[in-house]
């Protein structure tokens, strides 16, 4: 079975797309830890928390542009980082 | 993952209201949101995000919110007796949030805390702070906060510009709104002091206390201003005390 993520519910977030670099901060609540994310990890952000549902590793790399073999494992495996830090929640 | 020290004191600030009210709804514990990004868009002579969360509690719920927070990693700073003329608020320090302004009442809102606070909480709404919705007084409510705060806090260029924005530009129909609000929650002499017309009040010891904000390197001037508007013998003797021990601190730190 493919996994399905979503933005746990428990999250607070924030986006700064007014400088240079794409900047995502979020925590998950009440007493997480800090998360920041740039570039790259900070868009998947941008788009784990526009999606209107759930989402599988391969949607996630086509909503960013990510084309190339390395792109999507990559995109993979920090959709499975940030399941493990709390701020996504995985479904089969 | 970048390190947490690289995201802008704005969005730390909005992240630290949720994680206050996270807390607080794990306590059960009343809120509301005011000050920086909880002030409703247009309400501020220029936008500011603040640089610490200034939360107003129900009073009973206050010491349930300290042990909420301090056993999560804040800790207190400056206790109620040491943060102004109304002790109304304790600060508590986070290694990641910084700084919450805790609020037992708001100064100026002279009608029992208790009340006070049940009215503020009856009229709130919501604004979404990080993502997650944070109570906060209406707006008829904000802008009575933002004007007593004001009345405390001299301007450079006379008025606080948040008294324009927040009086003098409003349509009459609102400005009664503010006014009945005020006169509801005994804010009538703090609410003077903001535009002006303390004169009215001359002669009370809180139109003392409120005139003595104009001068704020005034110390004794605030003290004997804030002993004067004391309600009772105690609380005066109690002040007395407390105003030779903070004029002493201020005197050895110059």
């Amino acid at each position: 079975m493919t996994a399905r993520y979503a933005v746990c519910p428990e999250v607070a977030w924030e986006v700064d797309d007014r400088g240079p670099d794409l900047i995502a901060a979020a925590v998950v609540l009440p007493d997480g830890e800090l998360q920041v994310l740039l570039g790259s990890g900070g868009a998947i952000w941008v788009e784990a928390t526009s999606a209107t549902e759930a989402f599988t590793a391969d949607e996630m790399a086509d909503r960013v542009g990510a084309t190339a073999q390395d792109q999507r494992v990559s995109v993979r495996a920090f959709l499975e980082e940030l399941t493990a830090l709390g701020l996504l929640v995985a479904s089969q | 993952m970048a390190q947490p020290a690289m995201i802008p004191l704005w969005m730390r600030m909005r992240l630290a209201h949720a994680v206050v009210q996270a807390i607080a709804e794990s306590a059960g514990v009343d809120l509301l949101h005011i000050k920086g990004p909880a002030v409703r868009a247009g309400l501020r002579s220029r936008p500011s995000e603040g640089t610490d969360v200034d939360v107003i509690v129900r009073p009973a719920h206050v010491d349930r919110l300290l042990s909420a927070l301090t056993s999560r990693g804040w800790t207190i700073q400056h206790p109620f007796t040491q943060s102004s003329a109304f002790d109304h608020a304790a600060t508590l320090r986070h290694p990641t949030w910084a700084y919450v302004d805790l609020h037992r009442f708001f100064p100026g809102l002279a009608a029992d805390p208790v009340r006070s606070f049940d009215v503020l909480w009856e009229r709130r709404e919501e604004e979404m702070l990080a993502a997650r919705p944070c109570p906060v007084p209406d707006v008829v409510s904000q802008r009575l906060i933002l004007l007593l705060h004001a009345a405390r806090t001299p301007s450079a260029t006379g008025r606080h510009p948040d008294v324009e924005v927040n009086w003098f530009e409003l349509t009459e129909p609102e400005r009664a709104e503010v006014a009945a609000l005020g006169a509801d929650l005994g804010a009538e002499v703090g609410l003077a002091a903001a535009l002006g017309t303390l004169d009215a009040h001359r002669g009370t010891p809180e139109a003392a206390l409120w005139a003595s904000f104009s001068n704020p390197s005034d110390r004794v001037g605030q003290w004997v201003a804030r002993i004067r508007a004391a309600p009772t013998w105690r609380a005066r003797a109690r002040l007395s005390g407390r105003a030779a021990q903070a004029l002493v601190r201020g005197l050895s730190r110059r």
